[in-house]
C-alpha cells in the first residue's frame, strides 16, 4: 500500500475513530500484515521505543546514535512492563502491543525504507533516534478526527514509557536520585509569614 | 424502599450521604469501584503499583487488578484520570480547598466566563464554612518546595493574601484538607500514630494517604471522602443522632428507573438498577429521591443510557477542564520537589486563573516531562503556534535531554497552571457509537478540541504560563521548560451543570433536575462552570451540602440546618470512637 493511501486511508476509513477502537485496529490490512510477526518484532521494538525515550548503553541505544554510559529503560526493564501495561490497558487479540509495534513499523519503513533491513528485525529499532522522532511526527499530524486513535497512541507513548522507566526502583530511582518511598520525611519548616 | 440512593461514593455523592444520614434518612450509597477497607495491605507508596494506568489500584476499574480498566472512547491525545472507588478521585488528590473565584458566580464583575454558577458568592459562604469545619481545612505548613516557590511569587511583587476569599492577584500557602503535622509529623522518617498526628510529608499524596501509621480511618492526614465523609455517613447513628447509611461497592449502576409522569408532566425518579461487577448479579431497588454522584463522566453517560429527557442537550455538554499546563524549573540546589503534601502554596490571578507548586514522585514527574502536544523539543513542535512564554524549550523531553533534566529529581519545582477556562459546548461526554460497548452498556466518549478553545481561554492560560516562568525565575531556576501538556483530565466540571433557565442547564438551581423531579446531581458535573481556574472539590462539597438541604427541606418536611447547627469536624473524638465501635 502506498504512503498516500496507507495515510489516506488512516484518515478517512473512520476505523481508527477512537482509542476504544484501538482493539480493531489489526482488522485494517496492512496493519494485519505486519501484526503476523513473530513475538521477537513486538519486543524489538518496544526495546526501540523505551531506547528512544530513555536511552542508556545498550545496543538498542548505540544503534539510533543516541546513547549514554548511565543506564536507561531497558536496565530498567520498561519493555517488558510496557508490554503488560498495554495488553492490560485494551484487551484484544492480536494483544495491542502487537498493533503498536506493527503501527511504530509501518511508519518506520515510510520513513526510511533502510529500516527494514537492519541489524533488527523491526525496522523501528533500525532507525536513526532523530527518524524516530519523526516517526511521532507523522503520526502526531494525522489531524482528521478519524485519527484519533492514534494520536492517542501515539502521544501517550513516550510519557508511558517514562513513567515505566522512572518507576523502577533500581534504576529509575538511582537515574533521579530519588531518595526512595517513605512513611515521614524531615521537611516541615513551620509555617508561611510575609 | 429507600428514602435516598446516592450514585457514587467520590468527592460528592459521600457528602450528600452523610448529610441525609446525618438527618435520619434510610440512605443506600452506591459505588462503581472498590471499597478499600484495609488500605495499608491494599495500598502502597509505589507509583507502579498505584498509578500505572492500566494495573494501578487507582485506575478506573474493577476491584480485580488482573482486569484492565473500563474502556473510553477519546478520539484525541490526552489522559482521562478518573478513579473508581470508594473517595473517587479523592483518594489521589492533593486536598486543595480553595474557595471559588467570586467572579464566577451570578451577579459579579469583571472578565469571566458568561456562564456563571446561579446563586451570588456570599450565598455560598456559610455552606462553604460548613465543609471547612467538617473536613477540617487548614492553613497549610511550609515544605522547601513552598519556601521556593513563594519566594519567587514575592520576588515578583505578587502581595500574601491573608483571608479565605480572593480579591486581587496574590499568593499564599494553601488552604487544605489535610491535617496540620503535630508530633513527630515532619520531623522523621518512620513516625507512627499517635506520636505523630496529621502530615507526614512523605509525598505520596497521589498513591493514596495512609499516613501517620496506626491512625484511626478518620484521623489519616488527608481528608479523602474515604476518611472523612464516608465514615462519618456510615456511623451517622452512633456520633450523632441519624441513621447509619448502607454502602455497596462494586456496584456499577446501569440505569436510572423512572415512575410513571405525573399530573405535572414530568416524570419521578424512582430508583436504580446496578450490576456487581464481582458476580455480575442485577438488582433493581426504590427511592423517593436518586442523586447522582459519579462524576463528570459517568454521570452523563448514565443519564444517556438511560434514556432520561434532554430537551436542550446540554447532558454531557460544556465540559471544564482548567485547561492546565506544567511549567518545570531546574535549580542548583535542593527543592524537596518530591516530599510533603501534593501542594501547599499556591498563587491566584483573579479571572485567569491559579498557579500552584505540585509534588511529583520520580516516575509520575518523568511522565509530565514527557507529556506534550508541542511535539518533542529540539525535534519537532507540530505547528501548534503555542510559545514558550519565556521558558528555554517547549515540548516534550526525551532521550539525552529528559535524562539530564530530571537526574536529580529534588532540584526541579513543578508549576500547575489552572486555567479558568470557558464552558465550551464542543467539549462534551456522549454515548460512543463507534465503539464496542463493555458490560455496563454504551462507554463514554469524551471529546475535548482543546486546539480550538475560545479565545479568553487561550489568553488565559499563555498568561498563566508567562507568570509561571517568571515566577520560576524569580526563585532562581536556572533553567525551565514549557510543556504545553495535551489534555490531562484530572479536574473536571460543568457536564450537568447547574443553571438559572430550564434553557441553559441541565439542573436547577437547587441541584434538581429541570426535567426528572426527584432527581439530583451533587458531583462537579453540576458545576455551572470551572470555578474561575481554581481547584473545585470545596466549592462542589458545598454545593452538595446545599442540594443535600434542600433535598431534606423539599421532599422530607425537614429544616434547613446550614448556619442554625454547629458541623461536627469529621475528626472530633466522637466521630473516632464511632469509627472504632464500627471496626472501619
Amino acid at each position: 500500500m502506498s504512503e498516500l493511501t496507507r495515510r489516506r486511508f488512516l484518515e478517512r476509513t473512520g476505523f481508527l475513530a477512537a482509542a476504544g477502537r484501538l482493539a480493531q485496529l489489526p482488522e485494517v490490512p496492512w496493519v494485519r500484515a505486519a501484526t503476523s510477526a513473530k513475538p521477537d518484532l513486538n519486543r524489538q521494538t518496544m526495546n526501540g521505543l523505551v531506547a528512544f525515550v530513555v536511552p542508556g548503553p545498550d545496543r538498542y541505544s548505540r544503534t539510533q546514535g543516541e546513547w549514554t554510559k548511565a543506564p536507561g529503560g531497558i536496565a530498567a526493564g520498561a519493555p517488558k512492563a510496557l508490554i503488560q501495561t498495554l495488553d492490560l490497558f485494551i484487551p484484544s487479540r492480536p494483544p495491542l502491543t502487537t498493533t503498536v509495534a506493527a503501527v511504530l513499523n509501518a511508519q518506520a519503513t515510510q520513513v526510511d525504507p533502510n529500516s527494514a533491513h537492519g541489524t533488527y528485525q523491526a525496522p523501528f529499532a533500525n532507525l536513526a533516534f532523530r527518524r524516530k522522532a519523526e516517526v511521532f511526527r507523522r503520526l502526531e499530524s494525522l489531524y482528521s478526527p478519524e485519527a484519533g486513535a492514534l494520536r492517542f497512541l501515539a502521544g501517550n507513548l513516550p510519557g508511558l514509557v517514562a513513567f515505566l522507566t522512572y518507576a523502577d526502583p533500581k534504576v529509575g530511582w538511582k537515574l533521579s536520585n530519588y531518595s526512595g518511598v517513605a512513611d515521614g520525611r524531615r521537611e516541615f519548616k513551620g509555617y508561611f509569614h510575609a | 424502599m429507600r428514602d435516598v440512593i446516592v450514585v457514587g461514593a467520590g468527592g460528592g455523592g459521600a457528602v450528600v450521604a452523610k448529610e441525609l444520614a446525618e438527618r435520619g434518612l434510610d440512605v443506600l450509597l452506591l459505588e462503581a469501584g472498590p471499597r478499600w477497607a484495609h488500605t495499608e495491605k491494599e495500598w502502597s507508596h509505589y507509583e507502579r503499583k498505584a498509578n500505572n494506568p492500566a494495573s494501578g489500584y487507582f485506575r478506573f476499574g474493577p476491584s480485580d487488578l488482573k482486569k484492565g480498566p473500563w474502556r473510553r472512547d477519546l478520539p484525541q491525545y490526552c489522559y482521562l484520570w478518573q478513579t473508581g472507588g470508594v473517595g473517587g478521585s479523592t483518594v489521589h488528590f492533593f486536598g486543595n480547598y480553595p474557595r471559588a473565584m467570586p467572579g464566577a458566580f451570578a451577579g459579579a464583575s469583571g472578565d469571566y466566563d458568561p456562564v456563571r454558577l446561579p446563586l451570588a458568592y456570599t450565598d455560598l459562604i456559610p455552606y462553604y464554612e460548613w465543609v471547612e469545619h467538617t473536613l477540617p481545612v487548614q492553613t497549610a505548613p511550609m515544605g522547601t518546595k513552598e519556601e521556593v516557590f513563594l519566594r519567587g511569587a514575592t520576588r515578583m511583587g505578587l502581595p500574601v493574601q491573608t483571608g479565605k476569599d480572593i480579591a486581587r492577584d496574590s499568593c499564599r500557602a494553601q488552604q487544605n484538607a489535610i491535617l496540620q503535622p503535630a508530633g513527630r509529623a515532619g520531623k522523621a522518617k518512620d513516625p507512627k500514630y499517635p506520636a505523630a498526628k496529621g502530615c507526614t510529608f512523605c509525598g505520596h499524596c497521589l498513591e493514596g494517604c495512609l499516613e501517620p501509621k496506626g491512625a484511626p480511618r478518620n484521623l489519616r492526614a488527608k481528608r479523602s471522602t474515604d476518611a472523612s465523609y464516608v465514615p462519618m455517613a456510615l456511623t451517622a447513628n452512633r456520633w450523632g443522632k441519624g441513621r447509619a447509611a448502607e454502602l455497596v461497592a462494586d456496584a456499577f449502576v446501569l440505569r436510572v428507573n423512572l415512575l410513571p409522569t405525573t399530573s405535572s408532566g414530568l416524570p419521578l425518579a424512582g430508583g436504580v438498577t446496578w450490576r456487581s461487577t464481582r458476580s455480575g448479579q442485577v438488582t433493581t431497588e426504590e427511592a423517593r429521591v436518586v442523586v447522582l454522584a459519579g462524576g463528570c463522566i459517568e454521570t452523563p453517560r448514565l443519564w444517556l443510557r438511560s434514556g432520561l429527557p434532554n430537551p436542550n442537550d446540554l447532558v454531557g455538554r460544556g465540559l471544564s477542564d482548567h485547561y492546565p499546563d506544567f511549567v518545570i524549573g531546574r535549580f542548583a540546589s535542593y527543592t524537596g520537589s518530591t516530599r510533603g503534601p501534593g501542594s501547599n502554596a499556591r498563587a491566584d490571578f483573579p479571572s485567569y486563573g491559579s498557579l500552584e507548586v505540585t509534588t511529583l514522585p520520580p516516575a509520575l514527574q518523568a511522565y509530565s516531562l514527557a507529556f506534550s502536544d508541542s511535539g518533542m523539543a529540539g525535534l519537532y513542535d507540530n505547528g501548534t503556534g503555542v510559545g514558550a512564554q519565556g521558558a528555554d524549550s517547549i515540548g516534550r523531553l526525551v532521550g539525552k535531554r529528559l535524562k539530564r533534566y530530571i537526574q536529580n529529581v529534588d532540584k526541579l519545582l513543578n508549576v500547575l497552571v489552572l486555567t479558568d477556562d470557558d464552558v465550551e459546548s464542543q467539549n462534551r461526554v456522549t454515548l460512543s457509537t463507534s465503539s464496542p460497548a463493555d458490560e455496563h452498556g454504551a462507554i463514554p466518549r469524551v471529546e475535548v478540541a482543546y486546539r480550538k478553545r475560545s479565545a479568553r481561554t487561550q489568553r488565559n492560560r499563555e498568561y498563566l504560563a508567562s507568570k509561571a516562568v517568571q515566577l520560576l525565575r524569580a526563585a532562581g531556576a536556572r533553567e525551565v521548560v514549557r510543556m504545553n501538556i495535551a489534555p490531562v483530565l484530572f479536574h473536571l466540571h460543568s457536564t450537568m451543570r447547574m443553571g438559572a433557565s430550564i434553557n441553559d442547564s441541565v439542573v436547577d438551581p437547587n441541584g434538581e433536575s429541570w426535567f426528572v423531579k426527584r432527581l439530583f446531581v451533587a458531583d462537579n458535573s453540576a458545576l455551572s462552570n470551572g470555578v474561575g481556574g481554581v481547584n473545585p472539590t470545596l466549592t462542589a462539597q458545598a454545593l452538595g451540602t446545599r442540594t443535600a438541604e434542600r433535598i431534606f427541606t423539599t421532599y422530607f418536611g425537614g429544616e434547613a440546618w446550614v448556619g442554625r447547627e454547629s458541623p461536627v469536624a469529621s475528626i472530633d473524638a466522637s466521630v473516632t470512637r464511632a469509627v472504632r465501635a464500627a471496626g472501619l
